[in-house]
């Protein structure tokens, strides 16, 4: 193997990291400006707030829905939605028949532009050796309890498809609009291991 | 039957849900190898490619010795970043290797550095 005479791996991540950005700066190949805002844009932007608008227009608007599960790119452009891992979004329904969950067995692929960056547990072996096996278990640990005749389907994302799941319309908000119904729409639900949680109107 | 390792994860890792980023490291790893491939130094899916090996290579670790996962994703993000950019002619490894030992100890490239 190359590289073995400069193996940095007895230092830790924080040293390694600011040695390759300050090495790429001096190299003039990326600038600090530049990663600040990255790192800005994927802390407090790109989120599942924007899922949650995506889902709420889906929920109140029928032709919306049509579009977003035959296209999920294509009707969240339309949202002003669109990004790095957001060019091949599949977004797949859930029913009171069908549950869907979405997991990446390999590594951590995931739908950026909607819900951000996957959270720890996404990303942990637990989950990504698990969720194909015996999803009914997972969702149990999340808390989720399926009745036996819902079916559970479990998409495994990769390079060439990422899922959003669109959750249930909880019951009793006819007249929630659509802001209303997007503050009630969590990431754990468009991933499919919780479903939207019904909420009083204020 | 629960998986207790998985709860012992989410509950371990339970305070870090609203961030998405654990430290600053990782979020600056993150933007590094966006950045770079922004940049079109490599594809993210070249990336990606790299950081699967790296993830399945502890993935097998774990399924041999039945470790838990200690939420160590952004360590073989970091070692996925550091191969790429090796392979693709980034930095050499000497390079960064030295840009490591050069901040580790300023106190010796700095005359004016005073604890």
């Amino acid at each position: 193997m190359s590289g073995n005479h400069h193996d940095t791996s007895e230092h830790g991540p924080a040293a390694r990291v600011k040695a390759l950005e300050q090495l790429l700066i001096e190299k003039g190949l990326i600038d600090s400006a530049g990663i600040d805002q990255i790192v800005d844009a994927y802390e407090n932007k790109i989120g599942p707030r924007n899922g949650a608008r995506v889902v709420a227009r889906a929920w109140t608007d029928p032709a919306f829905k049509k579009r977003l599960l035959t296209d999920a790119v294509a009707a969240c452009g339309e949202l002003g939605i669109a990004g790095p891992e957001g060019g091949h979004m599949v977004a797949v329904e859930n029913t009171p028949r069908v549950h869907n969950m979405v997991v990446c067995t390999l590594c951590s692929c995931y739908p950026w532009p909607v819900l951000g960056l996957p959270p720890v547990w996404y990303k942990s072996f637990a989950y990504r050796s698990r969720a194909v096996s015996d999803p009914r278990g997972v969702l149990r640990d999340f808390g989720l309890e399926l009745p036996d005749d819902v079916e559970i389907r479990v998409w495994d994302s990769s390079a060439e498809q990422r899922y959003l799941v669109l959750p249930e319309r909880p019951p009793g908000t006819e007249n929630f609009t659509e802001d209303e119904l997007a503050a009630l729409v969590t990431r754990d639900s468009m991933i499919g291991v919780a479903k939207v949680a019904p909420a009083k109107k204020q | 039957m629960s998986d207790a390792r998985f709860r012992e994860l989410a509950a371990a890792l339970g305070r870090d849900e609203s961030s998405v980023f654990s430290a600053p490291w990782e979020a600056r790893a993150f933007a590094i190898a966006l950045g770079l491939s922004e940049a079109g130094l490599f594809t993210w899916d070249e990336f990606r490619a790299q950081l699967i090996a790296e993830v399945g290579a502890s993935d097998r670790i774990r399924e041999r010795d039945g470790t838990s996962d200690q939420g160590e994703y952004y360590q073989h993000f970091v070692r996925a970043l550091e191969t790429i950019v090796r392979e693709k002619n980034i930095a050499s490894g000497a390079e960064l290797a030295a840009k490591i030992a050069e901040l580790a100890a300023p106190a010796a490239t700095n005359p004016n550095h005073r604890d």
